[in-house]
């Protein structure tokens, strides 16, 4: 099939990209370098090489996805691969869903490369393996789909750079709606009526979160990562069916 | 369509960050050199978008150098209540931050501070007895305030898990407090409350000083 075959040559495009290739070396050393903070940390070595062990993977994840996102089509575009393309019997909905699926791939690559390195580098610290930390990790690999989807989004309605902004500026947002609101409580009726649209415009990023508990030996029930999953799923459905809609209207010229 | 709402969106969370940072950089160029300046509480709420428990940590690593080298260099300690409340505002259940963050405050001459710190904690964990049992500790240690502390002590011997010696460090307050009659109500409290042999024994001795027998 044309979206399986798009997919492929996407991820072996994906993997080729030098960008892939410093943010896996940049992870494995941020994984590594948190043995080293720790042992700064006056007994809360364990602690800290989670979190930012964690924290370095998805925030490695989500820019990765928003720059692989808005470079994705554009590249295509201006090396008029697209044109060759969409001239055989290939739907413009099947391009940017196998370039998705490609990216994608490449994304879930990465992070199994990084979750064995955090794995391996947990097992020489605590002499045993943690499989709790599986949920968050794949969590991180949704959010990035998500991110990535929406990053597709903006790149079908505007230029790269823009769409890398928005994105970004849509994760900071998804993730602190619920600081806005609280700030927005204390604001004036104006500031709180904002507070409140940007609340419940903006999807809520925090569900993919659950790296903060887990660090504290808490265990998440498997319905909230169920439902973190199928929110995720859903988010990503919605928002590339939008992407294919504003990339069928696209004049390409 | 979703672009004004992310554009707005940004618009805020930018102008709140950067404002904060900017009033930020401006007090800090303000302040005398080597001292501990704190980024303001809504620039770390906005801006740490998910990694909270990073940023907490980040900030605790800083609190730990910050501290470490004020007290092989002159003990001149400032802004170390900011820079704690801080942390445990982004991470609640930082129970090193609470811990050293107390002792440190309580070294620096602000025991109040370090009790403030970790009714903080108390308020987000009430059943969790370390909170009322360090600032027990922090009064007892660096304010004094016997009666006080035994209060607290007493407080955390209540809580699930709590170490026996919270029973007998309240008994032991109220002795230094001058309150014979509460500490020996509490070593009693702990006599009767326990089934644990070595606990009882530890009380009955103490009811013994005091001059009361309790029966075999």
């Amino acid at each position: 099939m044309a979206l399986f075959a798009i997919a492929r040559v996407t991820f072996q495009e994906a993997l080729r990209d030098k960008l892939l290739h410093v943010a896996a070396v940049f992870g494995a050393l941020m994984i590594g370098f948190t043995l080293l903070l720790g042992g700064l940390s006056a007994g809360e070595d364990l602690k800290i090489i989670q979190d930012f062990g964690l924290g370095s993977i998805n925030a490695l994840m989500v820019l990765l996805a928003v720059f692989l996102g808005s470079r994705l089509l554009s590249r295509d575009l201006e090396q008029r691969i697209v044109y060759t393309l969409l001239s055989k019997p290939i739907s413009r909905g099947q391009f940017l869903a196998g370039k998705f699926l490609g990216c994608s791939l490449a994304l879930w690559a990465l992070l199994g490369l990084l979750s064995l390195l955090f794995f391996g580098l947990l097992a020489v610290v605590t002499q045993r393996f943690e499989p709790i930390f599986l949920g968050p990790l794949a969590l991180f690999g949704l959010e990035a789909m998500v991110m990535l989807s929406l990053t597709l989004m903006f790149t079908t309605m505007t230029s790269p750079m823009l769409s890398l902004l928005y994105s970004l500026g849509f994760y900071v947002v998804g993730h602190a709606s619920e600081i806005i609101k609280q700030f927005g409580e204390k604001a004036d009726a104006v500031g709180k009526a904002l507070s409140v649209v940007i609340y419940y415009a903006m999807p809520n990023l925090e569900t993919f979160n659950l790296k903060n508990q887990v660090v504290y030996g808490e265990t998440f029930a498997l319905g909230q990562w169920i439902w973190a999953c199928s929110y995720g799923l859903s988010l990503v459905t919605v928002l590339m069916l939008l992407a294919i809609l504003a990339f069928r209207s696209k004049e390409l010229q | 369509m979703r672009l004004l709402p992310t554009a707005l969106a940004l618009l805020v969370a930018g102008s709140c960050t950067l404002g904060s940072l900017l009033r930020w950089e401006s007090e800090a160029a303000s302040r005398p050199p080597g001292l501990l300046s704190v980024p303001p509480q809504t620039a770390l709420q906005l801006g740490a978008t998910g990694f909270r428990n990073m940023l907490a940590d980040a900030l605790y690593l800083r609190f730990v150098a910050y501290w470490g080298h004020q007290l092989t260099h002159g003990r001149n300690f400032h802004n170390l209540y900011p820079l704690l409340s801080a942390i445990v505002e982004l991470d609640p259940r930082f129970l090193s931050a609470y811990q050293m963050g107390a002792l440190a405050l309580g070294d620096a001459g602000e025991p109040l501070k370090a009790v403030e710190l970790l009714e903080k904690g108390a308020a987000h964990q009430p059943e969790n007895w370390f909170f009322p049992y360090q600032t027990g500790m922090t009064l007892f240690f660096f304010h004094d305030d016997y009666l006080l502390a035994a209060k607290y002590f007493e407080r955390a011997a209540e809580l699930p898990g709590a170490p026996p010696e919270a029973g007998y460090f309240a008994a032991r307050m109220y002795e230094k407090g001058e309150r014979v009659e509460l500490s020996i109500a509490t070593w009693k409290a702990i006599y009767l409350g326990t089934d644990n042999p070595s606990v009882k024994e530890i009380a009955k001795r103490a009811l013994a000083n005091h001059g009361i027998d309790v029966p075999e």
